[in-house]
């Protein structure tokens, strides 16, 4: 059985949950701390204004919202191969903005053992930018949240779903697709989808990005669906489905590649076609043509 | 934070661990438990050892 919140006055439970998840799917990591009586991410909203006002924890608004009486920060010790692997999880979603690091305010490791790497930002889709620390994140993974989201189970659920290596696309065809939004919704998470929406072409002239799925937004995903995918199925654009979702975050379907056929494969095919169509008597075939799968062509028989 | 500031490395077992050596040498380490117990200095590859959950380098 895990072990309880040690400190359920400063920790969450869904922060203790979050690492109960990361202590099940990291090998050998171990707990550098979650709250710490310092200035920062580890501290909380209500320690930070009191002892230390200009520190950057609680310096844009977003960061000063409840809950202000817990920490916001988890720190996890890894050998160098999982430093490295987590670090580069970090990156990449940073990188992609992936919608399960919309939480993550900062992070700070290493992909070489030796320099430490990391990232921040402002907002839960502001852009990330470069950050650095000290010495010490070569062995351990510092990742520091957005206030609002420490008693967050979905955020939780999805920065699980990326320290563990799952793919957005397989996040998305389970918890995810639950919590899709639709007309009426608000919060950051509509949000995401309205500034996915205006990137990919569609304009929001009225509202902007308000964080509220009204009658704007959904006549930008209609219009969107229409003539950016040029889908030819019908959508009113009163909810984010998953095939929209998808088609929003650049996950669309691939079409499989194509693989060229061995001789064996084209000599077989052409003896196929040319026995359920045999050249009459006198002439003598010049050209087949194969195509793969199913076995079809025409033959241009010479006089 | 300072540079060679302790951090903690093991809350289950209250250790704390800092890296000592100056840029440019070899990396030297100090692991304590506790607050104030006793300090252990620890190589790279001792270091790497304590982080991989293998034998405990020089009783750690």
């Amino acid at each position: 059985m895990a072990d309880p919140n040690p400190n359920p006055s400063r920790i969450t439970a869904e922060m203790w949950w979050l690492w109960i998840q990361l202590l099940a799917a990291i090998p050998g990591v171990r707990l550098g701390g979650i709250y710490a009586d310092k200035s920062g991410y580890h501290n909380t909203v209500l320690a930070n204004l009191a002892r230390w006002p200009s520190n950057y924890s609680v310096r844009y608004a977003i960061d000063r919202e409840p809950p202000r009486d817990k920490a916001r920060a988890i720190d996890l010790t890894m050998n160098s191969t999982w430093m490295r692997t987590i670090t580069r999880r970090l990156l990449d979603g940073a990188a992609r903005r992936d919608p399960r690091m919309r939480c993550v305010k900062e992070f700070y490791g290493t992909t070489d053992g030796h320099t430490v790497v990391g990232r921040l930002k402002d907002s839960p889709d502001g852009p990330y930018r470069s950050g650095s620390s000290d010495t010490s994140h070569t062995w351990h993974e510092h990742i520091g949240l957005l206030t609002p989201f420490v008693d967050d189970i979905e955020a939780m659920r999805g920065l699980v779903s990326l320290l563990s290596g799952q793919s957005l696309a397989d996040y998305m065809e389970g918890t995810m697709e639950q919590n899709l939004p639709e007309h009426g919704d608000t919060g950051t998470w509509v949000g995401f989808f309205q500034r996915l929406v205006i990137d990919r072409g569609a304009t929001l002239p009225k509202f902007g990005i308000d964080n509220d799925y009204g009658d704007e937004f959904a006549a930008a995903l209609r219009w969107w669906w229409k003539n950016i995918v040029k889908s030819p199925s019908a959508y009113d654009g009163r909810r984010i489905t998953s095939d929209v979702a998808r088609h929003l975050m650049g996950l669309e379907q691939a079409a499989p590649t194509p693989v060229a056929p061995t001789q064996a494969q084209v000599d077989a095919a052409v003896a196929k076609f040319l026995t359920a169509n045999p050249v009459p008597p006198g002439k003598t075939p010049t050209e087949v043509t194969i195509q793969f799968p199913p076995v079809k062509g025409t033959v241009t028989a010479s006089k | 934070m300072d540079e060679h500031e302790w951090h903690a490395f093991d809350v289950d077992r209250d250790l704390y661990a800092r890296q000592v050596s100056p840029a440019g040498e070899p990396d030297r380490y100090e692991v304590r438990t506790g607050a104030d117990g006793p300090v252990t200095v620890l190589d790279a590859a001792e270091f790497d050892q304590l982080r991989d959950a293998g034998p405990n380098p020089k009783g750690l």
